[in-house]
């Protein structure tokens, strides 16, 4: 038994390595998995289209803004208000400010409110 | 090295290793054996608190970005899964504007996992997967439903959404399921608050008392409601009140 050939004892330690270095790896894998989970919910959350479409369906009520009547201009805004409400579940609310000279230009700065219970924007935007 | 092996016996050697090799089958059934069986159902209620919050995704997809039917396929294992219809449920949610006027009760119905082994009982009602262990009291919940109170406007606003399960039929599953559900009608509220407070009661239905899970959400920072009495709570400084309410209908499992 005192002269066994110890030469190939290099072969257990390396499968020894071998396994912890496999459990390692799969719990960085385990890992990656969720947070790839929450990072595709948070990206999925995030109305970015229904930003655009408000912002852009605000800026069409500002170009007609000279050609509305004065009862058109606060109905126009109550439409937008609730057809946000109804179709994107979101709290909206836009107003103008007074019209600034900017660079030259005369413009005027529009705060845009959006909130839908998980994103909250809010904007002043000059148009 | 010179060793003097006189004492060296193949039988003894062999009977003290069988000896070793027993005793570590013995401990490992005793102990082993339960403590897997254990994590066995363990791994399958959090199996299904994932599988849960699957379904709730669907169910948002459904309310919120006009998708009009949804088709889920899951694993259900170690337990039952089971949908009741909201007139079946018992449990609802009573909301006023404090005042005689506006007063009414939304039914809600649910979603359930009930584990065989375990305790553990997993809820999607009105939105919210919640978790609870059978005979204890106490819940708590996974994934919120999205409720919000927004007071950065002249009008401050508190928007409540419903959430109510339809099934023609009981149904109950296990194994591998296909969830299969459609938006059948949606409505929304707008309610004036004259008095500025709205009041929310929570009724527990047959899946189990998840008031300590609906509690901490509502007097939460999202929703900050104050608790008047047990499941009942308020919210001051509201202007107009929006309750949205979504009928999903279950067609099968």
């Amino acid at each position: 038994m005192a002269c066994m050939n110890e030469d190939g004892q290099w072969i257990v330690l390396m499968g020894l390595l071998v396994a912890v270095g496999l459990f390692f790896l799969a719990l960085i894998i385990n890992q990656s998995a969720l947070v790839g989970q929450t990072t595709a919910e948070g990206v999925l959350e995030f109305p970015k289209n229904d930003i655009r479409d408000l912002r852009s369906e605000i800026f069409d009520h500002y170009d007609r803004y000279e050609s509305l009547g004065p009862l058109d201009r606060p109905n126009n805004v109550e439409d937008i208000v609730r057809i946000s409400l109804e179709r994107k579940n979101a709290v909206v609310y836009f107003w103008n400010g007074t019209p600034e000279e900017i660079s030259g230009r005369t413009l005027c700065p529009i705060h845009i409110h959006y909130y839908n219970g998980v994103t909250k924007y809010d904007e002043t935007v000059y148009y | 090295m010179k060793i003097n092996e006189k004492a060296v016996s193949e039988a003894i050697g062999f009977i003290l290793i069988l000896g070793i090799v027993i005793t570590g089958i013995g401990l490992v059934t005793l102990y082993g054996y339960p403590v897997l069986v254990k994590e066995q159902s363990n791994t399958d209620v959090r199996n299904m608190e994932r599988t849960m919050i699957v379904i709730q995704n669907d169910m948002k997809s459904l309310c919120f970005k006009n998708v009009p039917y949804k088709e889920t396929a899951l694993q259900v294992s170690g337990g039952t899964f089971e949908v009741i219809n909201a007139s079946d449920y018992g449990g609802y949610i009573n909301v006023t504007n404090g005042t005689t006027l506006f007063q009414e009760n939304y039914t809600v119905g649910a979603l359930t996992y009930r584990s065989d082994q375990g305790t553990g009982v997993i809820t999607l009602e009105n939105g919210a997967v919640m978790i609870r262990q059978e005979w204890a009291a106490g819940s708590a919940m996974l994934a919120e439903p999205r409720w919000f109170y927004d007071d950065e406007l002249s009008e401050r606003t508190f928007v409540i959404y419903i959430m109510n399960i339809t099934t023609d039929t009981y149904m109950a599953k296990s194994g591998m399921t296909t969830v299969r559900m459609s938006l059948e009608s949606s409505e929304t509220q707008s309610v004036p608050v004259p008095g500025g407070n709205v009041t929310v009661k929570y009724t527990s239905g047959s899946s189990g008392d998840y008031s300590t899970a609906w509690e901490n959400y509502l007097t939460g920072s999202s929703v900050g409601m104050q608790k008047t009495a047990p499941d009942n709570y308020k919210r001051n400084d509201v202007d107009k009140l929006v309750i949205k309410e979504y009928r999903i209908k279950i067609h099968d499992i």
